[in-house]
């Protein structure tokens, strides 16, 4: 890419709009300092990378004088094949916008900051800092920047100094690529660690295949399991047996297993249902039976003894009642005659007390003697107990027999509950049988002998189980047939299926000794290219190296120190590099140049390593040399051996360059005139301005013929004297 | 003395001549004057400079009579070239000597070279020329730089890789392999084993 023009709008010092035509195969920029010369070198430099590195603040890229407080360049570049790219860029203060015309056809963002890596520079999109990779690059060889003239040689350690160049050369490729090998490898290893783990599993698989083979049944005869006949008897056994299956399968089909083993499950669930219900039938047999023998109380009867026993004890009450009046009236007699006792004793007591000569009541004379006799006869009377004796007899003698009568008559009405609570059970009980037999579905009917119909269903019960029981056992057998049978297939099947698995086995086997190569290969080469970023950048300065021993040889700025040699070194898995001048003919050297070199010498070196950088260096993000006032402080030796070296650089590079002293511009103009079909562009910064600088641009006229001795032209051409 | 150098005067001259040739200068015949024909000198002319080689068989006939060569080139060029002619800045005085410098006289090597008032001087002796192509580092300033280096440099660093590994013992091919699949930005390894495979016999 070479720059044809650019357009500059509140940029640094271009406050207002101003267009440069670049198109040429050298531009030379005049002007004293302050008027812009830098900042249009600022302006390609921003235009393509949207950063000045030696500028702090962002923000000092908009001019303080800029109408629309932004910054915006448009940068127009050619291609090798004449191809047009428009680099387009502002910035407002906050958010830079990028946008490229590529051919017409407009990119904007997201995608026009990678499509212009993609143009100018794809290397840097291998890196983790893509802009800084490209600045670098930049300033590395194409925009020697004023102030950084000497910053490699210098400034820059032996580190920076290598991984700069390791950057400009695409070494970052051999670390990417070493990366990216680095994680091909990882997944390598995690596809190769599936694959062994697959590999197990298919290991497995085969042993548990032979293990299936070695518990299979060998050794048996297809005769052996040629059980058709057996089959269809079975099954027609079962079918009359109450089996329900559907269509009978053949002894070969598949489901012929499932069948049988579906018919013997039904047939446990049969027998169990006729066994059962034999069970029930034979309890109730055995119910029924030891009713048979049991007797049933006449309850009419017991109701009639009881009513006797109720009469007779109330015909003893009654008598009882009889006696105990009585025996009252006896009883109060007998009080009244005691009363009457007691009295007379008193009184005898009382008149013996006052006998005397005369009464004492009528005071008649009395025969004292028997009266006394009398008293005392009174007195000591004695009681009559023998009536009361005999009604309390009475009443005893009755009241015991009332007892009897009352302990007879209870006991036949326990006789008659009794009797009555085991009627009731009895009718329960042929309540209950009657269900039973219902449940049981056994039809009876008065005429119907229970006991018989009920021992012959159970012998028919029992003579069906048993059927089942041999039926199932046959059935047994004949899965144990079937299974034979299935065995052998499967047999045959396992010992396919081992083959096949052992053969993919070792495929696993080959593809993974395979594998193991691969990766024992790429960490052969992974360690190879751990060191070949450093190799690659010790190669590629051999080259450049003579490049710059070209070069600086051509400006020749040292009367003894003539040679330039890089001296590269790997310390610790970083490269070094250092610039060393040499003296070729006295084997004298120095890798510090700056203590050897004068000012000016030190700038023709640094302005040779740069050009050696530009010139070396194929894939450069523009095909351009741009010199930011590079003839400072160069004395008047170097100044014309440079000078004479730019004029060499054109013939590759579109060269830019500049100086603040206007009679080195007139040098410059002299030196790097067109000669045949080539331009040079003169762009002189005459003043400046709130605006931005004033200028004035012009082509330098080229020379058509410019031999002038040697071949001279062979029109208009005469000798002077 | 003569004997004790290495390269003669004539071939000095005839070396410069033919390297200024090479390069796409132009030998200009023209009559030249008595002055010009007494010492040994050659003129040569390109788009951009008028050269002079001369060659003195010794220093000291350098250090006397360089002086009068830049006085007969300027002239010459005048005869040419008019003063406005950006050309009639572009004289360039080679003078070359086989004869060694003392010490004493190094100093009047750097003298003639910072004299610049007239046209550039090139000036090498028998201390810097020990070959013949020890001239052509004295005329680098006047030669085109060398394009054949610049091309060699601009080869992809990827696209050396492989030659470069193969010297510590890597399978080129392999390698090539390796960076092709990483610019395609293929399966790297699984490029590299079905290559490996597919030549089991060639890659160990």
């Amino acid at each position: 890419m070479k720059i044809k023009s650019i357009e500059l709008t509140g940029f640094r010092g271009f406050a207002q709009k101003r267009t440069f035509d670049l198109d040429a195969d050298t531009v030379i920029i005049v002007g004293a300092n302050g008027r812009g010369k830098t900042s249009l070198f600022d302006g390609i430099f921003w235009a393509l990378t949207g950063k000045i590195p030696r500028l702090a603040d962002e923000n000092a890229i908009i001019s303080k004088y800029s109408e629309s407080g932004e910054a915006y360049v448009s940068l127009a570049l050619r291609g090798p094949s004449n191809d047009s790219c428009i680099v387009s860029r502002s910035f407002d203060g906050e958010k830079q916008r990028l946008r490229l015309q590529l051919n017409g056809d407009v990119i904007g963002e997201p995608f026009a900051t990678t499509r212009l890596f993609e143009i100018i520079w794809p290397e840097a999109l291998l890196t983790a800092n893509s802009v800084l990779s490209l600045t670098t690059a930049i300033t590395r060889s194409a925009y020697l920047q004023q102030d950084l003239v000497r910053q490699f040689i210098e400034a820059d350690t032996d580190k920076d100094r290598f991984e700069s160049v390791g950057e400009l050369v695409g070494a970052g490729r051999v670390t990417e690529l070493q990366l990216a090998l680095e994680r091909a490898r990882n997944a390598w290893t995690r596809a190769t660690t599936s694959s062994e783990k697959e590999r197990e599993q298919v290991r497995s698989r085969l042993l548990g295949l032979k293990d299936q083979l070695s518990r299979l049944a060998s050794g048996v005869s297809e005769a052996e399991v040629n059980i058709d006949a057996a089959w269809a008897e079975w099954w027609r056994k079962s079918l009359q047996l109450g089996i329900s299956i559907g269509q009978v399968p053949s002894p070969s089909s598949l489901e012929a297993p499932s069948k049988i083993n579906e018919a013997m499950k039904q047939f446990e669930v049969i027998r169990h249902s006729v066994e059962r219900k034999n069970d029930l039938l034979t309890e109730l047999l055995s119910e029924i039976e030891s009713r048979s023998t049991m007797t049933i109380p006449d309850e009419e009867v017991l109701r009639k003894a009881l009513d006797k026993a109720d009469k007779e004890l109330q015909i003893v009450r009654e008598q009882l009642a009889e006696a105990e009046s009585q025996a009252a009236e006896e009883r109060q007699r007998k009080v009244e005659l005691r009363e009457a006792r007691e009295e007379l004793r008193a009184m005898a007591q009382l008149a013996l007390r006052h006998l005397g000569a005369e009464c004492p009541v009528c005071g008649q004379e009395h025969d004292r003697l028997r009266t006394r006799q009398r008293l005392e006869e009174l007195i000591g009377a004695p009681a009559d107990e023998s009536e009361e004796l005999l009604g309390h007899q009475r009443v005893m003698e009755l009241a015991s027999v009332l007892k009897d009568r009352e302990k007879a008559r209870a006991a036949a009405d326990k006789e008659l509950q009794k009797a009555m609570k085991l009627i009731r059970e009895y009718h329960q009980w042929l309540e209950d049988r009657d269900r039973r037999l219902k449940e049981l579905q056994i039809e009876t009917s008065p005429s119907t002998d229970i006991t018989t119909s009920l021992k012959s269903l159970s012998r028919s019960l029992r003579k069906t189980a048993d059927d089942i029981r041999i039926q199932q056992k046959r059935g047994e057998e004949l899965a144990l047939t079937l299974a034979r049978a299935s065995e052998l297939a499967r047999r045959a099947e396992v010992e396919n299926q081992i083959k096949a698995t052992e053969k993919e086995f070792e495929d696993f086997e080959k593809s993974l000794q395979s594998r193991y190569i691969t990766s024992e290969l790429v960490g052969r080469i992974l360690d190879g290219l751990r060191d070949a970023a450093y190799f690659v950048v010790e190669e590629q300065l051999r080259h450049i190296e003579s490049l710059v021993q070209h070069i600086y040889a051509t400006i020749d700025p040292h009367p003894s120190f003539r040679a330039v040699r890089f001296l590269t070194s790997f310390y610790r898995g970083r490269g070094l590099l250092d610039t060393e001048i040499k003296d070729p003919f006295r084997h004298v050297s120095s890798n510090s140049p700056q203590s050897v070199l004068s000012s000016s010498q030190m700038n023709a070196l640094a302005v040779s390593v740069f050009l050696a950088f530009n010139l070396g260096v194929k894939s450069l993000p523009i095909q351009a040399a741009m010199l930011d006032d590079p003839l400072q402080s160069l004395d008047d030796v170097n100044l014309l051996g440079l000078i004479d070296l730019l004029r060499r650089v054109r013939d590759k590079r579109q060269l830019f360059v500049s100086t603040h002293d206007t009679r080195f511009g007139k040098l410059l103009e002299r030196k790097l005139r067109p000669v045949r079909n080539q331009r040079t562009v003169v762009v002189e910064f005459t003043g400046w301005d709130r605006e931005g600088p004033t200028i004035d641009c012009r082509e330098i006229k080229p020379d058509l013929e410019p031999l002038r001795i040697s071949n001279p032209p062979t029109t208009g051409y005469q000798k002077l004297d | 003395m003569e004997n004790k150098f290495a390269v003669t005067a004539t071939e000095l001259l005839a070396y410069a001549s033919k390297t200024l040739e090479e390069h796409g200068y132009r030998r200009a015949d023209l009559d030249l004057n008595h002055n010009w024909r007494t010492v040994n000198a050659r003129l040569f002319e390109d788009d951009y400079a008028i050269v002079a080689i001369v060659v003195y068989e010794t220093w000291k006939d350098l250090s006397s009579n360089w002086a009068d060569a830049q006085a007969l080139l300027v002239e010459l060029i005048s005869r040419y070239i008019t003063s406005y002619d950006a050309k009639s800045w572009e004289g360039y005085l080679v003078l070359l000597t086989p004869s060694p410098v003392g010490k004493q006289d190094r100093s009047e090597i750097i003298r003639i070279r910072y004299d610049i008032s007239r046209v550039r001087k090139l000036i090498a002796t028998g201390d810097d020329i020990k070959t013949l192509e020890d001239v052509k580092q004295v005329l680098l300033p006047l030669l085109p730089l060398q394009v054949e280096t610049v091309e060699q440099v601009g080869e992809s660093v990827l696209a050396i890789l492989p030659n470069l590994l193969s010297k510590r013992g890597l399978p080129e091919q392999a390698i090539r392999v390796v960076v092709d699949a990483f610019l395609e930005q293929r399966p790297i390894v699984e490029s590299l084993h079905n290559y490996r495979t597919e030549n089991e016999n060639k890659v160990d």
